[in-house]
């Protein structure tokens, strides 16, 4: 195999080309490149503007390769070829042959029916007077139909070896396909019935079916001929009927058959030189070619354009029986006869892309047929199913030693690649994900972080792709996406939302900072910000110990505002024992008990009182005489002491708070002690 | 062929540095005109400039974008000795009619580099909000914002001091199957002939010590990048130096249960020239080079996990003079009707697509 | 009951889909909306008998026309017979008309709203996420938490807007002519009376139930009973149905767990309110059919038997048949609805499929 050079492109940049100046690229996303022109620096560079300066026009290129998928007639191509593909993992390299062949044949309609749709499209093009669409489809039916093309003939020598290994029968069908212009004719030819011999096609309709080895359909058009009964027509008919065919089933073995055939042979040239055939040369034509007449196929191949065309019909004719193996050296000896006669000298023969794959697929080289249609512009699409397919049904065979381990490598990097390469295409991300699926641990990774780089511009976006990574158990991808959106809804002011995206993310840390930053806010302002989210949340509050408190002391405030203040009591009771008070917190806390501390009837117990007097000694006392401490030591640094919106001087508070708390603490005896007695 | 979109970047002088967000669809571009721009992608995908400010007071060297958990947040690094985090607020309403601006705050400046600050790259998101600066003078800082939702607090975490001026430094994005943390930075000093990239992990005594030089890459080095790690079980580094190296590092286990770190590094030398830059595409399958021969040249790593030079894009001067003949050049015009790119050299077939 | 399920690849991915409304025969023409397409359209088809009848295809949809838009389409609900309003993920509502032809229908565009959706911050358009009618009233709500009122007549003036939500709303259902329920990404239900101004508050708000407490569940499919409104459906985020009675709205009447993922939409058959049908994330769309009440033997009280066996509770799936129309597609259903013996769905898949005989 030829080493493979590197193609080369180019871009016109002038700044690039002046000044020792350079071209650099950056990867945007999959494989949409950014190319500029470049300043090589070192660390030694003094910075001064550069002679180019204001010179030639800095330019960004963004270059993508093209991607024939975002035509909605291919498009459709891939979604449905999709569902085939699951079906085909699911079968799990265990599925009868019968099962890989119907697999194939849905590709391969697939397929033709996206040709008839183009068709349709160039059609409409037409009389829309659209030129560039016309080539564009003219293009892509060219590129499908070369796949399609590939595809049945991989179908027929690489996925199903037929048990005997004789292939021109199936050679024939496949040609047939490609051609089927001869097919055509004789069918509106067959239903002239009488007349059809008039017509100008019969001649060379016949003379298409010979050629592809179509005897029974010749037989069935001579016998419209007026003349069907003379001699030299039953003559022909007879020929025609005797021609022995290497049947499978017959269990005929190969010399048997050949010394028939020799027999047959033999007959037909003896009474073709009787020349009883000489009054209708068209029907000595048929029979030449039937008799594998070297002259006669001679002149037959210098009409063709492709070398194939008429390559099985000549096998059909001189080697029935040709084996599998035996295919490559016939075809090369085909090929060479061909281009002999079509006046190329074979050593620079420049085949078509197509042909090549044609002449290495009878060579039997799998190699080299996944390697040239790695080249066609399908963006990998064919390769990549068609080597799945060959995988799955345990043909596929590579060069090199260690089989088994090369085949899965290629297999899995082909999905692995096309798989990726839709992911990045947003909006085929959803049928990319069935490819990374299927090829191991490097194809899951890849999906996990692939649906986190899927750009989503509505919620309702990124809640489909959370549910899918949630189902894949991709849980830092789940979590990242949650984390992006709070962080998004945070720039916006969007509190509740952020908290609510937050709270999704599992993420503790992430949440306490939410959480911590609507305390935060109402220390400062007195605003709640976001009361219809904090209201709701019920048991997720249990993530983050800061979002418990936010939530209980959001209740206290609640129960405060509508003048519930039993209860507001107990919970701010129990919001003081916790431990999950913020630092920052405590004086709102305090002073949110002043009130009910200073009511006439007591609406907080001695006991409670008690605790409360002891948090505010044995915490808030030394927090903030530690913090003064601090602000002494380091004069510059910005220490907030505990502000609250309520009041300016914390020691203010304090005192407040004692004395309230002694107020309350008498009366509060006073009553228990008056009921208990 | 390719589509094409060419842009007319508007900078009054080269541009030293382009970086993408974590979806590609916003750009930052920086240059020696001491301006900053940012651009974004519409649903067309036409490329509109948002922002543009003047930065620094000296060429701005490299530009970074943080992980999109963090928010809008840029890190720029300069000639003028300082790095400095920007972050995209909304704005204000002038007037209650007209929208909200977006802009672009400065929110810090990392001034403690007595020289230029050669580089400077965010830390993996798992890290936190961090990043690492290296300056002409060879030392690695560490700075991380312990509250994201102020950006104006950036502690210093680690100063480490190397011998060698470093030009560029990479985080590696993943601990898979490593015992800690790594960094690596390159220095691209030219009198002597030692190693020029040195590798550092965070150790459990939570310093990040020098663990590693490549001594292999003797030649000065100005990028390296370590490539995103999807899920693989080696890490690898690409290397920009006089030739192109890919270095493969694994951690391994010795009998007396010490871990380190076994390298193994590939040379390239397809350029035939020094390598300025290099960058990886997102899941580390393709890697583009800068060569000083006005090319760039695109890396694809086959199934037998080889890599090869897959395709090179040349940068020309002017349109061509001649005719194409039928045999070579495919035209391929762009909606821009100003730039055209051909293909030449190697096989005619007008399918052929480049990377494969 | 045979049903035949056709599937026709339209090279979309299809948010929304809905049924003209025909009144006197079963309609042959539907709407569909695309959404995450490079360019986003909302197509009209039609039904027409297929060409080659050895075909299993009976029907072959043909796009008669198409309006193209530039964001998601989140909604489609028809006004009249032959306007519908469109609501897209650029904050907007547009309002389009069918002139229905022999030959070729055609499909315009006849007004389109202003940005209805805003983030108050920097100002950007926020997706509309859902639309809702009544006769000639149109309710929108959208990602920044707002309930716009607006009139057919004149897409351009908000008769009222007001703040529903600090989150993002999901879906919206008239229940009455004056009464509109929103439901947010909490699983929070809220009444709205539509008359009311932007000072007054909602009365009533309600919360699904959720199987697990500690997870998230967004509403994310709304319905009410077509013959009882004050019965009303929401499908969730954990693939869960509850079931309120408006009338006592304080706690759900049934909680009835079905599918394992999100249900993208919940709706009764417009004709046969003994139907109800959902479609969820996961690729599924069950029927859910209410069984006939029992011969005057039964053991319950008449009382009893007038009871919509949707507000059973418990008893709830004693009384209603669930049949797997279509599983595991494996991409989801987005959107369906079924008209006469028809039900048309759209899919992640690219796909339409249509299921006859669902009588």
């Amino acid at each position: 195999m030829q080493e493979d050079q590197p193609a080369i492109f180019a871009v016109v940049d002038p700044l690039c080309s002046r000044y020792a100046n350079t071209l650099t690229g950056q990867f945007v996303s999959g494989s949409k490149i950014a190319l500029s022109a470049f300043r090589p620096i070192t660390s030694n560079t003094r910075d001064a503007p550069t002679e180019s300066a204001g010179k030639d026009d800095v330019l960004i290129h963004m270059l993508q390769p093209e991607f024939v998928f975002d035509d909605p007639i291919l498009r459709s191509l891939v979604a449905e070829a999709n569902s085939t593909f699951v079906a085909l993992q699911e079968l799990k390299k265990r599925g009868s042959k019968a099962e890989y062949m119907k697999i194939s044949r849905t590709y391969r309609s697939i397929i033709r029916a996206c040709l008839e749709k183009l068709q349709d499209a160039i059609a409409s093009a037409e009389e829309a007077e659209d030129a560039d669409a016309q080539a564009k489809y003219q293009q892509y039916i060219s590129i499908f139909y070369s796949i399609e093309c590939v595809w049945h003939l991989s179908e027929i020598l690489f996925l199903d070896p037929t048990p005997s290994n004789a292939v021109v029968p199936q050679l024939l069908d496949w040609i047939r396909f490609h051609f089927p212009a001869s097919e055509r004719m004789a069918t509106d030819l067959l239903l002239l019935g009488r007349e059809a011999s008039d017509n100008d096609d019969y001649w060379p309709a016949l003379k298409g079916l010979i050629l592809q080895g179509q005897v029974d359909v010749a037989r069935a058009l001579l016998h419209l001929h007026p003349q069907a009964e003379t001699p030299h027509f039953k003559l022909t008919d007879q020929i025609l009927k005797t021609m022995p065919t290497y049947s499978m089933h017959g269990a005929t073995s190969i010399q048997k058959f050949r010394s028939l055939w020799q027999y047959w042979l033999t007959d037909t040239e003896r009474k073709i030189s009787a020349n009883i055939l000489a009054i209708e040369p068209n029907l000595e034509e048929l029979i030449q070619l039937v008799t594998g007449d070297t002259q006669m196929w001679n002149t037959q191949i210098q009409e063709t354009e492709y070398w194939y065309e008429f390559f099985p019909g000549y096998l059909f004719y001189t080697n029935n029986a040709c084996k599998h193996f035996e295919l490559g050296n016939a075809a090369n000896t085909w090929l060479s006869r061909w281009a002999r006669l079509k006046g190329h000298n074979s050593n620079e023969l420049q085949m078509k892309q197509l042909d090549r794959v044609i002449l290495s697929l009878m060579e039997n080289d799998m190699h080299q047929v996944i390697h040239a249609i790695q080249l066609m512009a399908d963006n990998q699409w064919f390769v990549t199913h068609l080597t799945d397919l060959l995988y799955n049904a345990g043909q596929l065979q590579i060069a090199g030693e260690n089989q088994v381990n090369e085949c899965i490598k290629l297999r899995d990097s082909l999905l692995y690649d096309f798989g990726s390469s839709l992911m990045t295409r947003n909006s085929l991300w959803q049928l990319g994900m069935d490819y990374l699926d299927h090829c191991g641990q490097e194809g899951q990774a890849a999906l996990a972080l692939l649906l986190t780089k899927i750009p989503f511009r509505t919620e309702k976006q990124a809640l489909k792709i959370i549910c899918i990574a949630q189902k894949k158990g991709f849980f830092e991808a789940e979590q990242d996406i949650c984390k992006i959106q709070s962080k998004k809804s945070l720039d916006e002011q969007r509190y509740g939302n952020a908290l609510e995206w937050a709270i999704r993310s599992k993420d503790t840390l992430y949440v306490t900072t939410i959480a911590d930053f609507l305390l935060n806010h109402y220390s400062k302002t007195g605003d709640m910000l976001c009361p219809d989210v904090i209201a709701n949340i019920g048991a997720k509050m249990f993530i983050s110990p800061r979002l418990v408190f936010l939530v209980k002391y959001f209740d206290f405030y609640q129960f405060y505002r509508k003048r519930d203040f039993l209860p507001a009591a107990e919970l701010l009771v129990n919001l003081l024992e916790s431990k999950i008070t913020p630092e920052y917190f405590w004086p709102s806390l305090l002073i949110d008990s002043i009130p009910l501390l200073e009511s006439k009837d007591p609406k907080i117990l001695s006991k409670e009182t008690c605790a409360i007097l002891q948090h505010l000694e044995t915490e808030l006392v030394p927090l903030i005489d530690k913090k003064k401490k601090r602000l002494e030591k380091y004069p510059d640094e910005p220490i907030n002491i505990l502000k609250d919106y309520r009041i300016e001087n914390i020691e203010e508070i304090i005192n407040l708070l004692r004395l309230a708390c002694a107020r309350n603490l008498s009366r509060a005896i006073i009553i228990e002690n008056t009921v208990m007695g | 062929m390719f589509e094409v979109e060419l842009i007319s970047a508007d900078h009054k002088d080269v541009i030293h540095d382009v970086a993408f967000d974590y979806y590609g669809r916003r750009m930052a571009t920086c240059s020696s005109d001491q301006t900053v721009k940012v651009w974004d992608e519409d649903e067309k995908g036409n490329w509109i400039e948002s922002s543009n400010w003047k930065a620094h007071s000296g060429s701005i060297w490299r530009i970074s974008w943080a992980h999109p958990e963090f928010g809008q947040v840029l890190v720029t690094c300069s000639f003028d000795r300082t790095a400095s985090v920007w972050e995209e607020i909304v704005g204000e309403k002038v007037a209650s009619l007209s929208t909200p601006s977006r802009r672009w705050v400065r929110r810090m400046t990392l001034d403690d580099s007595r020289t230029s600050v050669s580089d400077v790259k965010f830390a993996p998101k798992y890290l936190g909000l961090m990043l690492a600066t290296t300056s002409a003078d060879g030392i690695i800082r560490i700075y991380e914002a312990p509250d994201i939702m102020n950006l104006t607090q950036w502690p210093v975490l680690h100063e480490i001091a190397n011998k060698l001026p470093l030009s560029c430094i990479s985080w590696n994005t993943s601990t898979y199957m490593l015992s800690s943390q790594l960094l690596a930075a390159g220095s691209d000093e030219t009198a002597t002939h030692t190693g020029k990239v040195f590798i550092f992990a965070y150790s459990e005594t939570r310093k990040w010590v020098k663990t590693d030089a490549i001594n292999e890459i003797t030649q000065p080095v100005t990028d390296l990048a370590f490539a995103p790690n999807p899920g693989r079980t080696f890490h690898m580094l690409a290397v920009a130096s006089k030739d192109l190296y890919i270095v493969n590092i694994r951690g391994v286990t010795d009998a007396s249960a010490n871990t380190k770190l076994d390298i193994q590094a590939t040379k390239f030398s397809d350029h035939n020239c020094p390598v300025w830059r290099v960058c990886w595409n997102m899941l580390a399958t393709m890697l583009i080079s800068t060569g000083d021969d006005g090319c760039v040249r695109i890396w694809r790593k086959n199934y037998t996990k080889d890599w090869k030079c897959a395709a090179v894009i040349k940068a020309e001067g002017s349109y061509p003079s001649y005719e194409p003949s039928l045999n070579s050049p495919v035209m391929t015009v762009s909606a821009a009707a100003t730039a055209k790119y051909y293909k030449k050299g190697s096989i005619s077939n007008p399918n052929q697509v480049p990377w494969h | 009951m045979d049903t035949r399920m056709n599937t026709f690849f339209v090279s979309e991915k299809i948010s929304k889909t809905r049924w003209l409304p025909d009144n006197l025969q079963a309609s042959e023409r539907f709407l569909t909306g695309s959404w995450d397409m490079p360019s986003n359209f909302v197509r009209l088809w039609r039904l027409q008998q297929n060409q080659y009848a050895d075909d299993y295809n009976e029907f072959v949809p043909r796009c008669s026309d198409k309006q193209s838009f530039n964001s998601d389409i989140t909604g489609i609900e028809f006004v009249t017979t032959d306007l519908a309003v469109v609501s897209s993920s650029d904050g907007r509502i547009t309002i389009v008309e069918i002139k229905r032809a022999v030959e070729d229908d055609i499909l315009q565009q006849n007004a389109q709203s202003d940005v209805l959706h805003k983030f108050n911050a920097s100002g950007d358009a926020a997706p509309c996420t859902a639309v809702s009618v009544y006769e000639r009233e149109i309710a929108t709500v959208g990602e920044d938490g707002r309930l716009n009122i607006i009139s057919a007549n004149d897409v351009n003036q908000i008769r009222r807007t007001l703040e529903a939500d600090s989150i993002a709303l999901t879906a919206v259902k008239y229940v009455n002519p004056n009464e509109v329920l929103t439901a947010n990404r909490m699983g929070v239900i809220r009444m709205f009376d539509t008359r009311a101004t932007e000072e007054e508050v909602a009365v009533t708000a309600f919360m699904t139930s959720c199987e697990d407490e500690r997870r998230p569940n967004y509403v994310s499919a709304l319905t009410s009973h077509p013959t009882q409104p004050h019965i009303v459906l929401a499908g969730s985020e954990e693939g869960s149905i509850t079931v309120w009675d408006l009338r006592q709205p304080g706690y759900p009447a049934s909680y009835l767990s079905a599918h394992k993922s999100a249900i993208t939409e919940i709706g009764f058959h417009h004709r046969e309110p003994s139907k109800l049908f959902t479609a969820s994330e996961c690729g599924e769309l069950w029927l859910w059919q209410q069984q006939s009440n029992m011969s005057i033997t039964s053991m319950e009280k008449p009382v009893a038997e007038n009871v919509n066996p949707w507000l059973n509770g418990e008893r709830a799936k004693n009384r209603i048949n669930v049949t797997c129309l279509i599983s595991n597609l494996r991409k989801s259903i987005n959107t369906f609805d079924a008209s006469g013996s028809k039900l048309i769905c759209g899919s992640d898949s690219e796909a339409i499929y249509l299921i006859d005989n669902i009588y």
